[in-house]
Order: structure tokens, then C-alpha cells, then sequence
């Protein structure tokens, strides 16, 4: 069984506990305005140009068998309507200005390359975490890639975003002790504001969150806060509702906005939104009104 | 103690004051009828000194400390003679500058008194007697130094420094506070008077156990608090190597040893003296922490705290990879399982001397590539080892004086083992030559060029080994293009690549053999102990060699201790720990490694990086937490990180101090993430 990823983060601490190896894998249903992995939102290969770290040395031109680099009065001309994916021009570039995005890998040469971390798992609690974009979009690979760590005795995550997965697929997960921890992304809260932020509705997720719980799953609750989208108190407290509603949730991460997205959305030749970062003052309020709704330990991340 | 005070009035004081007294002392000594011979010159100039020297006391803690004021005099410093403007009387010396450990059990068991009586018991020849003599007179010039300083401690209110200085050091210690105030008053006379630097401690928690044990009272951390200060007025806060401050110990880098193995009745007061540093928190002492697997959970989690808390002045030593490694080197179990470090990296014990030397793996790289008649990897292979053995194979000096007709004086050889039971100086071979420590510089660049000989000219057939001897002679010049190539893209250490890794490893074999392959055959009677360290030296020889095979050009640095050629190491902490876990680390006794967070981790997940590393068999590791943001800040505005600490190579110091490529450097080594 092959799968796409984007990459391997090894001596991740932010992605479940303990010393973790996060797969970024490639796919995902959601369109968030923010999204922070660009790079992981088509289940396809994509080539990756960072202008600023291109010297214009040509070697890509050399290498590129369909001529979509082009050098024009010193500049680099790339034709991406043109480029066939083949990675030469990636594989050749001396400075890394070109990245072919999307490794096919088998499962088992994959979970291999977790295992190389194994030591360290162990000795802090740790283990390893799905995410990407959507793990649950290629479900047939995250089932196996999770099988074989189960096998193995590493703990594992399910970073996902509930969207785009049947009930069935996540009880049937949590049931079978596939995910040890879900981090379960809540994005918004309000149906109409959902599907305006990520192009997807909310009531599913909602859903399939409630069918994790009731499967009697673990979970940890990853929000992502940005503002002028949802860094409001209401969805603060939903948050804090939801979290008190629904069985076996853990913790409660709100995840800062960060930019790195927009470097990479600019490199797949797309356009990001840019956000401002949120005042210290304003994140301890939201986080003291999510607070109110709960005692559920929360934090931001 | 109002330790936030004292922080303060230390980063406001002048660097370029001197010790004034002493200085004004050396020039009446030295202007007088001078006595020839060192031994006699050197035991007349402690007596003069010390009874010349007046007693500034604190009103609390312990005392000891030198009154600094502008120098007068006109002229530079005198070359090699300790930045005394004056002259020095303590000369010459050929082994005795400091950056030793001193075996100080004896001194607070025994105290000076109770040494050279021992001495003058075993003195049978002339010359014995003679030494015996000369160090009886240093230890009474000592003692009646110590009892002006009590008076002066009574008059500034501190009965406890007074009632101790009545006892201490001539005594035996009684107590925590006289233990303390012992070791800080040898520390201080070794450093500031007779001047020397990087006088070690050795295991501190276990030196002072038995009288911590005597009284285990709250009033000990405030002890603590006030020796770990005195440890950061001596040398100067500025870079040893910018503006370093005109004292004869300037830029002293005092190491002290805790935890480990053989120290786990201690753990309260290596707790105690982890929590008086993190308060104080300044660069000195040094602190090198033991971690055995076996260590109690408290123990590695509160260095786990600590190295985070105090960026950079921490490091960790695997005991159970150093002790057999040592034992296999062949010292013996005692040796082994009491081992220290002092003067940066340098696998020490206490009471002995010992020196180094540092070898330049990459210029032999270089000189086997560079061979006309070689022809394939093999030969290649096997010339670095021929240069290699060359190398680590130059001897070093060692002349010990005839006692008889030159006979010497060195206050330190009261400290080292052999010096009291021969009746002999050390310079007049009280102890015999011991251990010398190989530090074996650049070995990532190195093994990065193996790897890219191998890739470009046997695997890949890019060019051929002469056309690559060309490229690397002409500094790459004609081929911008390959150089980026082989420079960004080619497997570099570091990265848990299996290419890269594999012909560092191979690298580091030979490095490490030639070293080994000197114990028993070179006739120096020497234990030679590898170290894969590079102190400034990535620095010196980087700035003499030409380009290198890895796409490093001439004159840039090598790698720097056990790193990874800064920049190259992509893959996160992780990988670069699984690239330097493959390393024949079990065939070394010391070496360095600096890695550095961008932020803090918990305290459990690093303790548990350190762990995981030292089970593959990671010899020693040291963290500083501080963003590269922070750095670039810190260089375009000082005034706002007046006491930001860094780790630099073995030891940290202020980075604003710090001259601008020492700081580039910093900024350059790869931050990494969690």
C-alpha cells in the first residue's frame, strides 16, 4: 500500500506527547483561508519555487526535459502550466531553490523510517503523529501505516480535521486502537463562518468528533485561532461547550497564526491571505473565556 | 545575599583595571635585590605579595578578593608573563599554568598544615628537605595572610568568614562554610597571586560532601551563592579573547564536576549547588554534569532544568560510555569512575597533571588527496592515516629540572598527586607525565570530503580524482557551478544520512586509531586519550588551509568540535544525534558537543534527548537555548542583552563581549527546532 506525503518531522514535541515523528501527509478536504501547510492540500505531486534562494545559475534549464525554465534578462521565467512533475530540475538545483512536494511511499518502508526514532519515543513517552494535511483522506494508507506501529507498540496520533471521512471509518479507528490520541482540529464553531473559513461545513465534523467520543477515543482539541476570523468569545465558549459535551476530551490546544504558509503558498505559484498576529492581552481573554466554559486543561501552544 | 547586586556590579565593572596591589607589589619585589634561582624567587614573591596584599572583606559569605584599580604603569604587559606589567617572578615555567584539577580532599581533610608536615616527614635528601622548607614558608606567608584577612572580616561584621580564616586553609576544615572558604582562598592565592588559570575542582558535590553532611543547615545555599559569585570576579567578564582584563587568570574558566556515578549519596547538595547557580547565574564555575542511565530521575531532570535555565554553562557527560571507554584506554577502575574535565574538554582526575594537543584532521585530509601518486579511495585511505599517525604522533615537550641544581616552586604542587609524597615540585618531576588529550579537530569536514571524493569521483564519475584535485586546488574557481553542488547538496554529517555518516565514521576511525595506535609504542609512557574537540582551533586551521574536497573553501573554518559543518545539518536534532551516535565514540574519552534550541523543551523531553543519545553511546553534550532572532539582536543592539550567555566552544560567555566572527559563528550554528 503506497501513500503521499509531504515530509517527516522528526523530534516533534508540539504533535501529541513526548518526542514524536510527525508525517505530513498530502490531501486534505479543507480550503482554510490560513491553511499552514499549503504545500499538503492536493493529493498530487507539486513543484515548489522560492524565488529569493534562486541564483540563476540555469542548472534547473539544463536539466528540465520540457523547457519550463526559462532565464530571461537575468530573471527565472518558470512555465508551471507546462512542468510534468519530473523533479530533474529539483534534483539539480544547487541551492534548493526547486522542491519536488509528494513522496510516494510504501507503508511498511515508511513506518521503517519511524521506527529509526523508536529510542526516543520511549524514553520520553513519546510516538509518532499523523497529519498533514487530512490523514483520513487517504485512509486505506493511514490504516496500515498505523497497524504496523500498533504492531510495534509506538504510540500514535491522528492529527485530523474530521472532514471528508465517514462515521464508520472513525469509530471503526477508535474501536480497533488505531489512534491512541486524535487531535481533533476545531477551526470554527458557527456552521456559515466554517464554511466561509475552510470551504467545508461544520456539522459533520461536529459529528464525527462526537462519534471519537462515544467510541470512548481520546482526544485533544487543536484550535486554531486567527484573527479577524475566529478569535471571537463566542467560539471560545462553543469551544469550551463542545469539549465539556463530548466524551474523552484531554486538553485543549489553541494554536497561534503563524506565516510560514504564505513563503510556501508563494512558492506553489498560489495567494495567501495575510492575518496579524493577536496581542498577548487579547490571547490571554480568549483563552480565560474558554476557561469559563471549562476545566478541561487548556493552553495556547 | 543580594545576588541580583552583585550580578550587577559585575557587569559594571572595569575591564581594563588590574590587580593593583599585586601589580605594586611585584614592582617594589622585583626592584629590590632579586633572589636567583626560581624556587627561592618564587616562595620570596608569595611571602612579599601576600604581606602586602590587603584584605577587602564582604560583610557575609565567604571572602577573598583582589583590590582592582588602573595599572600606572606606561609599558604593555610583559609578554608571556601573565599579564603582570612588571614582570614575573613565578617564571620560568614550563608545565605549570593552571588549567588542572586540583585534588583538594587532602587540603580540607589535612589542611596545608597537615601537607607539609607529611612532607617534611618524608623528607630525606637535601633537596627534599630544601622543597619541604620552601613549602612550609608558603604555607605559613598563607596562614598569616588568612588570619589579616579574619581581622578584616571581623571588622566588616562577618564572624563567620573571620572564625573560619583562624582555621582555613592552614587547617582542616570543621564545617560547610570553612570547607568552602578553603577551597575559594587556594582557588584565589593559585589564581590571582601566583597566577595561573583554569584551576578546576574536580567533583565538588562529593569534595564537599563530608562536610555538608556535618551540618546540613539552610545557611549553606547562602554559602554556596557567595563562592559561586567569587568564581566570576577574578578572571574578567569579557571574551579571553576581546578585551580580556589585564589579571594574571584573566578569562579563568573554572570547572566543576556533579552528579554521576559514586555520587548519589550527594545528590541534595548537587541539587543545592544547581539551584545557587541557576540563582546566580553568571558563566562561572563551569558546570559538568555526569548522567549515567542509572542516575536518579530528580538528578537528570533538574539539569535538564538548569541547561535551559542557564544557556550555555552547563554540559552533560555520559558515565557510561566515558568510564569504560577510560578503563579501555587503560586507567585504572578508581581513575575511571572519578574522572573529570577541565580547561574546556579534557578528560582529567583530580591531583593530576595532564596535557594536550590538537590535531588538524583535515589538513591530512587534504595532503592524502592532494598525493599524485594516489589513485583510488584505498590509497586515499590510506595516506590520511600515514599523515594522521604523523600528527597526533609530534611530541610533546615535557622537561622536568633537576631538583638538585634547579630546583622549583610551584604552590599548585601542593594540590597535585606524587608533588607531597617525592618531596619534589611538579616541576622537578614531583608527578610523571601522564596523560596527554588528542583533541582531533574538523572530523565533519573530513568526513564530508571522503564522502564527496567517493560520490563525485568514484560513484558518479563527475570528474575524475585529478580534475577534482584541481577544482579543489584553484579554490573551485573554475566551476562555480559543481562547487555550489558538492557544497549544498552532496550528503553532509549530521543529517543521519548512511553515505555521509558512513565515510564519517570511516574519518573518525582514523583519526581516533592514530591516537590510540601512540599507548604503549611511542615510549612517552603517556596514556593518549582521543577527543573529538576543537576549542578556537576550527578557527586557526581553517584560516591556513586551502579548500577542501566537501566544497569548503581556503580559508574558511573547519568543523567545529563534533558538529556538523554549520548549515548542514537539515534534518533536526533527532538525525544529527543518530549521525553522531554512529560514531566510534566508545573508542574516546572526552569531546564536545554544542547544540542549540531555538526554544526550551520541557524538562522531561530533553532529559529524555539526553538519555536517547547517550544510549547510542554519545560521550557528551551541552544545550543553549537562545533563537537565532535573539542573536541577530543582540549584534545590532548590545545595550538590550548586557548578559545574554552563550555556549561557545567548551565553556559560555557574553555574547555582546564577544568579537564579531566569534558572533557570526554563533549566529551561523544551526538552530534547531522542536
Amino acid at each position: 500500500m503506497k501513500g503521499l506525503i509531504t515530509r517527516i518531522q522528526r523530534f516533534s514535541t508540539t504533535n501529541g506527547p513526548g518526542l514524536r515523528t510527525t508525517v505530513f501527509m498530502k490531501g486534505c478536504p479543507l480550503r482554510c483561508l490560513w491553511c499552514h501547510n499549503p504545500e499538503t492540500q492536493k493529493m498530487k505531486r507539486e513543484l515548489l519555487y522560492y524565488e529569493e534562494t534562486c541564483t540563476r545559475c540555469g542548472s534547473c534549464a539544463e536539466a528540465c526535459p520540457k523547457g519550463v525554465h526559462i532565464f530571461q534578462d537575468g530573471k527565472h521565467v518558470f512555465l508551471r502550466e507546462n512542468c510534468v512533475l519530473c523533479g530533474a530540475c529539483a534534483d539539480v538545483c544547487p541551492v534548493r531553490a526547486l522542491e519536488l512536494s509528494g513522496e510516494e511511499i510504501e507503508a511498511e518502508e515508511l513506518v521503517t523510517r519511524l521506527l529509526r526514532d523508536r529510542a526516543f519515543y520511549e524514553h520520553s513517552g513519546g510516538g509518532i503523529t499523523l497529519s498533514g494535511g487530512e490523514p483520513l483522506f487517504q485512509p486505506a494508507f493511514t490504516e496500515e501505516v498505523l497497524r504496523r506501529c500498533k504492531a510495534e507498540g509506538i504510540h500514535t496520533c491522528v492529527d485530523t480535521s474530521g472532514a471528508g471521512v465517514s462515521c464508520d471509518t472513525v469509530a471503526r479507528f477508535t474501536r480497533e486502537g488505531l489512534a491512541d490520541l486524535w487531535l481533533y482540529d476545531l477551526k470554527e464553531t458557527d456552521e456559515e463562518r466554517h464554511r466561509a473559513a475552510t470551504g467545508v461545513p461544520f456539522t459533520p465534523i461536529l459529528r464525527n468528533l462526537e462519534t471519537i467520543g462515544e467510541a470512548h477515543g481520546k482526544l485533544r482539541l487543536r484550535c486554531p485561532v486567527i484573527p479577524g476570523v475566529n478569535d471571537r468569545e463566542e467560539h471560545m465558549e462553543k469551544i469550551g461547550e463542545i469539549a465539556e459535551k463530548v466524551p474523552g476530551v484531554l486538553a485543549i490546544d489553541l494554536v497561534p497564526y503563524h506565516r510560514l504558509g504564505l513563503v510556501k503558498a508563494e512558492a506553489l505559484g498560489e495567494q495567501q491571505k495575510t492575518f496579524e498576529a493577536l496581542p498577548e492581552t487579547r490571547k490571554k481573554a480568549l483563552l480565560g473565556r474558554l476557561q469559563e466554559k471549562t476545566d478541561i486543561p487548556s493552553s495556547w501552544i | 545575599m543580594d545576588v541580583q547586586r552583585a550580578r550587577e556590579q559585575l557587569f559594571q565593572k572595569d575591564e581594563t583595571f588590574g590587580f593593583i596591589e599585586r601589580e605594586e607589589a611585584l614592582h617594589a619585589f622585583l626592584s629590590a635585590d632579586v633572589p636567583a634561582g626560581q624556587a627561592e624567587r618564587a616562595v620570596s614573591a608569595l611571602e612579599f605579595i601576600l604581606s602586602r596584599l590587603s584584605c577587602p572583606a564582604e560583610p557575609e559569605g565567604i571572602v577573598g578578593r583582589m583590590v582592582e584599580g588602573p595599572v600606572p604603569y606606561e609599558m604593555e604587559p610583559v609578554a608571556g608573563n601573565g599579564f603582570s606589567h612588571v614582570g614575573n617572578p613565578f617564571q620560568p615555567r614550563t608545565r605549570c599554568a593552571g588549567h588542572l584539577t586540583l585534588d583538594l580532599k587532602d587540603l580540607l581533610s589535612k589542611g596545608l598544615s597537615g601537607i607539609v608536615r607529611e612532607m617534611e616527614a618524608h623528607a630525606e635528601s637535601d633537596a627534599q628537605k630544601q622543597y619541604a622548607a620552601y613549602c612550609r614558608r608558603a604555607v605559613e606567608a598563607v596562614k598569616s595572610f588568612c588570619l589579616r584577612y579574619a581581622d578584616s572580616a571581623e571588622r566588616a561584621g562577618n564572624t563567620h568568614a573571620a572564625e573560619a580564616l583562624r582555621t582555613v586553609p592552614y587547617g582542616p576544615a570543621y564545617d560547610f562554610f570553612s570547607a568552602v572558604q578553603s577551597i575559594w582562598m587556594i582557588e584565589w592565592v593559585l589564581s590571582c597571586v601566583t597566577g595561573g588559570r583554569d584551576f578546576a575542582y574536580g567533583r565538588l558535590d562529593l569534595v564537599l560532601l563530608p562536610y555538608y553532611r556535618k551540618e546540613e543547615d539552610p545557611a549553606n545555599y547562602e554559602v554556596l551563592l557567595s563562592f559561586l559569585l567569587k568564581n566570576n570576579e577574578i578572571g574578567g567578564m569579557n571574551s579571553d579573547l576581546l578585551n580580556m582584563q589585564p589579571v594574571p587568570c584573566t578569562g579563568t574558566n573554572i570547572y566543576a564536576m556533579l552528579g554521576g556515578k559514586g555520587a548519589e549519596e550527594a545528590l541534595p547538595l548537587s541539587l543545592l549547588i544547581l539551584r545557587a547557580a541557576e540563582e546566580v547565574h553568571l558563566m562561572q564555575p563551569v558546570l559538568a554534569l555526569r548522567i549515567a542511565k542509572d542516575s536518579p530521575k530528580e538528578w537528570k531532570l533538574a539539569a535538564a532544568r538548569v541547561t535551559q535555565n542557564l544557556s550555555g554553562q552547563v554540559s552533560f557527560y555520559n558515565d557510561d560510555a566515558i568510564i569504560p571507554n577510560l578503563l579501555d584506554l587503560g586507567f585504572t577502575e578508581e581513575h575511571a569512575l572519578n574522572y573529570t574535565m577541565s580547561g574546556c574538554n579534557r578528560a582529567d582526575f583530580p591531583g593530576h597533571m595532564s596535557s594536550d594537543m590538537y590535531d588538524n584532521a583535515p589538513a591530512c585530509l587534504l595532503r592524502a588527496f592532494m598525493d599524485p601518486e594516489v589513485t583510488d579511495m584505498d590509497g586515499i585511505l590510506r595516506r590520511f592515516r600515514e599523515e594522521m599517525e604523523k600528527e597526533a604522533g609530534r611530541k610533546m615537550g615535557c622537561v622536568y629540572t633537576d631538583p638538585e641544581t634547579d630546583p622549583r616552586f610551584f604552590f599548585e604542587s601542593l594540590f597535585l598527586r606524587g608533588c607531597p609524597e617525592r618531596v619534589r615540585d611538579i616541576e622537578n618531576g614531583g608527578q610523571d607525565q601522564w596523560t596527554l588529550v588528542h583533541h582531533l579537530c574538523g572530523l565533519a569536514t573530513a568526513g564530508n570530503s571522503l564522502a564527496a571524493i567517493e560520490k563525485a569521483v568514484f560513484e558518479d564519475h563527475v570528474l575524475t580524482l585529478p580534475e577534482f584535485r584541481e577544482l579543489v586546488k584553484n579554490n573551485f574557481e573554475t566551476d562555480p557551478k559543481l562547487h555550489l553542488f558538492i557544497r549544498n547538496r552532496y550528503p553532509k554529517f549530521g543529517n543521519d544520512d548512511p553515505f555521509a555518516d558512513h565515510w564519517t565514521r570511516v574519518a573518525c576511525e582514523i583519526m581516533v586509531d592514530a591516537v590510540r595506535s601512540l599507548n604503549g609504542t611511542d615510549g612517552s609512557g603517556h596514556i593518549h586519550i582521543p577527543g573529538l574537540y576543537s576549542l578556537w582551533f576550527h578557527h586557526r586551521f581553517g584560516e591556513a588551509l586551502g579548500a577542501t574536497p566537501d566544497g569548503r573553501l581556503a580559508g574558511e573554518p573547519i568543523s567545529e568540535n563534533q558538529s556538523p559543518v554549520y548549515g548542514t545539518d537539515r534534518e533536526g536534532i533527532a538525525a544529527l544525534l543518530h549521525s553522531l551516535g554512529s560514531l566510534p565514540m566508545e573508542k574516546t574519552g572526552c569531546g564536545g558537543l554544542n547544540v542549540r534550541l531555538q526554544s526550551r523543551l520541557p524538562e522531561e523531553m530533553l532529559s529524555a534527548m539526553v538519555d536517547t543519545y547517550f544510549e547510542m553511546g554519545g560521550v557528551n553534550i551541552a544545550v543553549d537555548v537562545v533563537s537565532r532572532e535573539t542573536l541577530i539582536d543582540a549584534l545590532e543592539h548590545p545595550e538590550r542583552h548586557q548578559t545574554l550567555c552563550v555556549r561557545i566552544v567548551g565553556y559560555s560567555e557574553i555574547f555582546v563581549r564577544l568579537p564579531r566572527y566569534m558572533q557570526q559563528e554563533l549566529i551561523d550554528r544551526t538552530p534547531l527546532t522542536a
